[in-house]
């Protein structure tokens, strides 16, 4: 009877210790499109990865110069809310230039019509929760003052109907957050894409390039709010014109540029137009170059293994953007499980 | 009078040749804009229509829903009108049309009654009148037909709104719509119905109803003239794309785009071809070359075209076609930006760097289309082929062939008889003259001048400003006359703040030259009509001091003429405990000019160093002077023009970038003479107070020197003293383990807080 309350004693401590393990962020995804329909093959996908929780871009707002105020534009149009997860976070992207025209004194006004917006297509979405909501904003220097306060008066408005508020943190925000500042929210998503300049021919890969994330992700790094991480699972051409970028081509593939007598290809990512055709709806020219970008799982792991490296935590999300009909495709729900598995144990 | 005149006529040349440019990087307004120069007039393509200008910007559209509103209903109007055979002012069809429901709703009534009872504002609107008077019943109710079905089709004003998108009643609306179109006897109402049910069932989202609709009821209707066809031919184009029809939409919208106005913009966006199998089954739908040519122009005008190849489809099936002429203007503008004046443009760097001009294939393009436009020339079956010939010349001097050019403006000389061509050749001739200046020589200088003052193109293209003032600057840097070149874009006060010695020595030389050129009188005379030749010496004598050329630099200020030589303005010899920038002076305080400080300081500095007893005071009033004329001290205008408090900083040679002043900003941060005189005090001084004092200078000019180098890092809190490196902290240490017995010392112990710091 002794020995066997010592061995439950120890067993006990065992299990301490091992709850103190890494344990693997939860699966999500950004969904970008303006429609909502899942396929049944999305939902299928989503279904095996366990996803409980979908970021819906529900609109995006500019500064439109006509009106000289913000307004929301590509408003999603919810045809099905079937097979939807039973949490949905309604994101909204914002440009920069808004916070730089807006007055600070509209701030309050604007943040009321987002909120109301956000509650109007929400009534399209009965039977699902939303605990919260994620503002996207690339902010700058300049824009900050008005960003925060707007963050601010966002946050006290939502944490009255026990929401949190949320959003994206760019590598360069994560790394300097003395000089950019920490927007006064409840958690952040840090964005590990689009890190390479999309606009120079020569880049090797803008949207992931662990050389690039590597310079930004240091051992233990500290960020004055709780971080989720988002991770890209999409591709597209980057079209060139005269050596100048004119055009991003969501979705291409290598396959759409074999046929030789149209293109040539110098290395596996990059292509010239032989002779004029269309791509994707766009008219292409002789001489047009294309540098088709993907991210491998092979380099969507080393980035994982950085990630846990630079900001080990558990508790999290880990969200892929974007859910479409080529996620599935591209990055089979084993591929993503190992990824998961990178950071720790799946409970 | 005269020389009044030749006094206002300088003045004049020079306000227009000192008028300031944006220039540089650094904290200001910086421009990203692409700059360059431009003399093809768009006027000579426009057709007239009030979208012409949709062609003619670039890679850019208007997303202006206020002006499409405006041009559909202006035509929607005069459509009406024609109905009533124009016996309306617009305005009366207006209040009607576009006025609240209330007026129809009164117009109604009246004309049910038999005694007509409009309103006082209403019986004077014609219209009005004659809607009830012939009791034109088909009408009104056709009106308040529209009015409902408006909240379900216009935008809503509010953006962040809720759309108001009633289905059922939407649907309720058509059939309501369609029993009464069964009964109209007006083929122009019975158009307009359809137009109604046809939008409404496409806002509501019901695309198969709005095609059957277009099948059932526009067999229903007899041709009449109307805008409207246009107008539902765009609801079914869209209605067709939404159901998958992408061919047959495409082509229709390309209708649209060629025929209606108001519908152009919104059909060019919606006009969509996915694949070349999608392109030649629309072409295969065209019913004539000219359908055909607007597919060729609806795609050449596509954002980045290249358009020459669709430009030849065009020509070869419909040479008179209008939308040859606009792509015509819309490439010559963007071979402007790759050619015209690049050699000379001054920003040329930046445009390569921001706008990626020259386009890597700009030769091309330009061979290719100089080609094409020779070709259509030649073969006279365009619209306008005198325009064709006038953009051959241009294109020909483009591509830098100036005599083929010459040769072309020549021989249409004689043909040109459309006056706003004939200017147009008048523009690139004197565009050509401009750019064959070379070896700039008294002549050319004059003829520049004749242009600047007497040639009304000169004053009616303002891109020629711009062109004149970086051909010659270029020039004139070739001719080694640098001065000449800066001057040409600047004023004097943009050097100011770094006087570059190539530039001021060279307008010197121009200054001083008794023969010079009237032209180079205006390049060395100030705005108020003064000579430069003073403020130039000034300029060069305060440039050679801070260059440590304290001896030349006095000789450069003495050759100004006494009265000439400024006002006193400065006394760097005194000392202040606190440093102190713009304390004001007591008016008791003998005070100096820039020659006179120089003078006392080789004064002082022969005192120093022959009257030994008293050497210490010498060199520490030498110390004082260097350190109060440095960006430090409340002297420094004496030996810089421009000082910024932001920078007390670190920059590379001490010049901060700044967007107004070409050489930037150079701030006199050197603190190392001012050093070396202290530092002689030290080995001279038997006076422990002096030496005492020295020292703690000494100190200030190290915490000077750290605080302004590339090492320097602020602490994250600006109430934080910066950490201060060992080698920098010398002299605060010797203080205090050397003199901490000096009344001095006591009093700094007392006075500075950091100072303690420091000295740990």
């Amino acid at each position: 009877m002794r020995l066997s309350f010592y061995f439950l004693f120890i067993l006990s401590f065992w299990g301490c210790k091992k709850s103190s393990d890494s344990v693997a962020p939860e699966i999500t995804f950004y969904h970008w499109k303006n429609e909502i329909h899942l396929s049944s093959a999305e939902t299928d996908y989503l279904d095996s990865l366990a996803v409980k929780t979908l970021y819906l871009r529900f609109f995006d707002v500019d500064w439109n110069p006509d009106r000289q105020e913000p307004i929301p534009i590509s408003v999603i149009n919810i045809s099905s809310s079937k097979n939807l997860p039973a949490t949905i976070i309604p994101t909204v992207f914002i440009t920069n230039r808004t916070f730089l025209k807006i007055k600070n004194n509209e701030i309050l006004n604007f943040s009321n019509k987002l909120l109301l917006k956000i509650s109007t297509i929400q009534e399209g979405l009965p039977n699902v929760q939303i605990p919260e909501i994620q503002i996207d904003c690339d902010w700058s220097g300049k824009s900050r003052e008005n960003y925060f306060l707007f963050l601010n008066i966002l946050k006290k408005k939502i944490h009255k109907e026990n929401k949190k508020l949320s959003v994206t943190i760019r590598l360069h925000q994560l790394k300097y957050p003395d000089k950019t500042g920490t927007p006064p929210v409840d958690r952040g998503v840090l964005m590990c894409y689009n890190v390479g300049d999309l606009q120079k021919w020569d880049t090797e890969n803008s949207i992931l390039d662990d050389k690039i994330t590597s310079a930004y992700l240091k051992k233990n790094m500290t960020y004055p709010l709780p971080l989720d991480l988002a991770l890209p699972a999409f591709c597209w051409g980057v079209l060139f014109r005269d050596g100048k970028m004119i055009k991003l081509l969501n979705q291409l593939e290598n396959s759409e540029l074999s046929d030789q007598k149209f293109y040539t290809t110098e290395n596996k990512n990059r292509y010239t137009v032989r002779q004029s055709t269309y791509l994707h709806g766009h008219y292409l020219y002789p001489n047009d170059q294309i540098r088709l970008e993907s991210v491998s799982s092979a380099t969507l792991k080393i980035v994982a293994k950085q990630l846990k490296y630079a900001l080990p935590s558990n508790q999290r999300s880990l969200i892929f953007y974007h859910l479409d009909s080529l996620t599935q495709v591209n990055y089979p729900a084993s591929e993503i499980k190992e990824i998961q598995r990178i950071f720790g144990e799946v409970k | 009078m005269a020389p009044l005149i030749k006094i206002a006529s300088i003045v004049l040349m020079i306000t227009i040749i000192s008028l300031p440019y944006q220039i540089s990087k650094g904290c200001g307004p910086i421009d990203y804009s692409f700059k360059g120069y431009s003399f093809f007039d768009t006027d000579l393509v426009k057709t007239g229509s009030p979208f012409t200008d949709f062609f003619l910007r670039f890679d850019d559209f208007y997303h202006s829903y206020e002006l499409a509103d405006s041009v559909r209903n202006t035509s929607n109007l005069q459509e009406w009108n024609t109905i009533f055979c124009d016996q309306f002012y617009e305005k009366e069809i207006k209040e009607i049309i576009y006025g609240s429901v209330e007026n129809i709703e009164a117009i109604q009534r009246a004309s049910e009654k038999k005694k007509n009872k409009l309103g006082l504002r209403l019986s004077r609107n014609g219209f009005a009148k004659h809607l009830v008077d012939y009791q034109c019943t088909e009408t009104i109710d056709y009106l308040l037909f529209a009015k409902s079905c408006e909240p379900h089709v216009t935008r809503n004003p509010d953006a962040w709104g809720k759309q108001k998108r009633n289905s059922v009643a939407m649907k309720a609306l058509i059939y309501e719509g369609e029993r009464v179109f069964l009964k109209l006897k007006s083929n122009n109402l019975k158009l307009r119905y359809a137009y109604q049910l046809i939008r409404l069932a496409q806002y509501a989202g019901d695309y198969t109803m709005a095609l059957d609709l277009y099948d059932r009821l526009l067999p229903r209707i007899d041709p009449v003239e109307s805008i409207v066809y246009d107008w539902i031919l765009a609801h079914k184009a869209g209605a067709l794309a939404k159901v998958g029809e992408n061919v047959e939409a495409a082509y229709l919208f390309s209708l649209v785009f060629d025929r209606s106005d108001s519908k152009r913009e919104a059909a060019f966006q919606s006009f969509s071809i996915r694949s070349e199998k999608e392109w030649q089954q629309c072409m295969l739908l065209c019913q004539s070359d000219h359908e055909r040519a607007t597919l060729h122009a609806m795609r050449a005008s596509e954002s980045h075209s290249k358009p020459v190849a669709d430009m030849r489809a065009i020509y070869t099936l419909d040479p008179k076609n209008d939308n040859l002429e606009l792509l015509l203007a819309k490439e010559i503008k963007k071979l402007e930006k790759d050619f015209l004046g690049t050699e000379f443009n001054r920003y040329r760097k930046d445009n390569e760097k921001y706008h990626k001009t020259p386009r890597k294939e700009a030769t091309a393009n330009l061979i290719d289309l100089t080609q094409f436009v020779i070709q259509v020339g030649k073969e006279n079956n365009v619209r306008h082929p005198e325009l064709w010939r006038l953009a051959e010349g241009y294109l020909l001097y483009l591509s830098n062939d100036l005599y083929a050019a010459d040769q072309v403006f020549k021989e249409i000389e004689k043909t040109l008889t459309n006056e706003k061509l004939r200017e147009q050749l008048a523009v690139f001739r004197l565009v050509l003259k401009i750019t064959n200046y070379q070896n700039i020589d008294k002549a050319n200088e004059q003829e520049i001048v004749q242009i600047i003052k007497k040639n009304d193109l000169y004053k009616k293209y303002p891109a020629f400003k711009k062109f004149i003032d970086d051909k010659l600057a270029y020039e004139y840097l070739q001719e080694g006359h640098a001065g000449k070149a800066f001057r040409m874009h600047y004023s004097l006060e943009a050097i100011k703040p770094n006087p570059q010695a190539n530039i001021i020595n060279d307008l010197i030389a121009i200054a001083l030259d008794p023969e010079k050129s009237r032209f180079d009188k205006i390049l060395t005379t100030n705005q108020d009509g003064t000579e430069m030749v003073d403020d130039l010496l000034d300029i060069k004598g305060v440039m050679l001091w801070d260059s440590g050329e304290p001896a030349a630099a006095l000789e450069a200020f003495k050759q100004i003429p006494v009265a000439q030589r400024g006002e006193n303005h400065f006394n760097p010899f005194i000392e202040r405990a606190k440093i102190c920038i713009h304390c004001k002076q007591p008016d008791s305080l003998l005070i100096y000019n820039r020659p006179a400080i120089l003078e006392r300081i080789f004064e002082l500095e022969f005192k120093a160093n022959s009257d030994y007893s008293n050497s210490a005071l010498y060199f520490y009033q030498l110390g004082l002077a260097h350190f109060n004329l440095s960006y430090f001290g409340p002297s420094w205008n004496a030996m810089d023009y421009f000082r910024s408090g932001g920078n007390w900083r670190y920059a590379k040679s001490n010049i901060f970038l700044h967007w107004y002043f070409p050489f930037g900003n150079k701030e006199n941060h050197d603190l190392s003479k001012a050093k070396s005189y202290f530092k002689k005090v030290l080995e001279v001084s038997k006076d422990r107070e002096r030496s005492a004092r020295a020292t703690f200078w000494l100190a200030r000019c190290d915490w000077l020197t750290y605080v302004t180098s590339s090492g320097y890092q602020a602490p994250r809190n600006a109430n934080y003293l910066p950490s201060l490196p060992p080698e920098y902290r010398v002299y605060y240490q010797q203080l205090e383990s050397d003199y901490a017995e000096t009344d001095f010392y006591k009093w700094v112990i007392k006075e500075c807080k950091y100072f303690q710091a420091y000295a740990r």
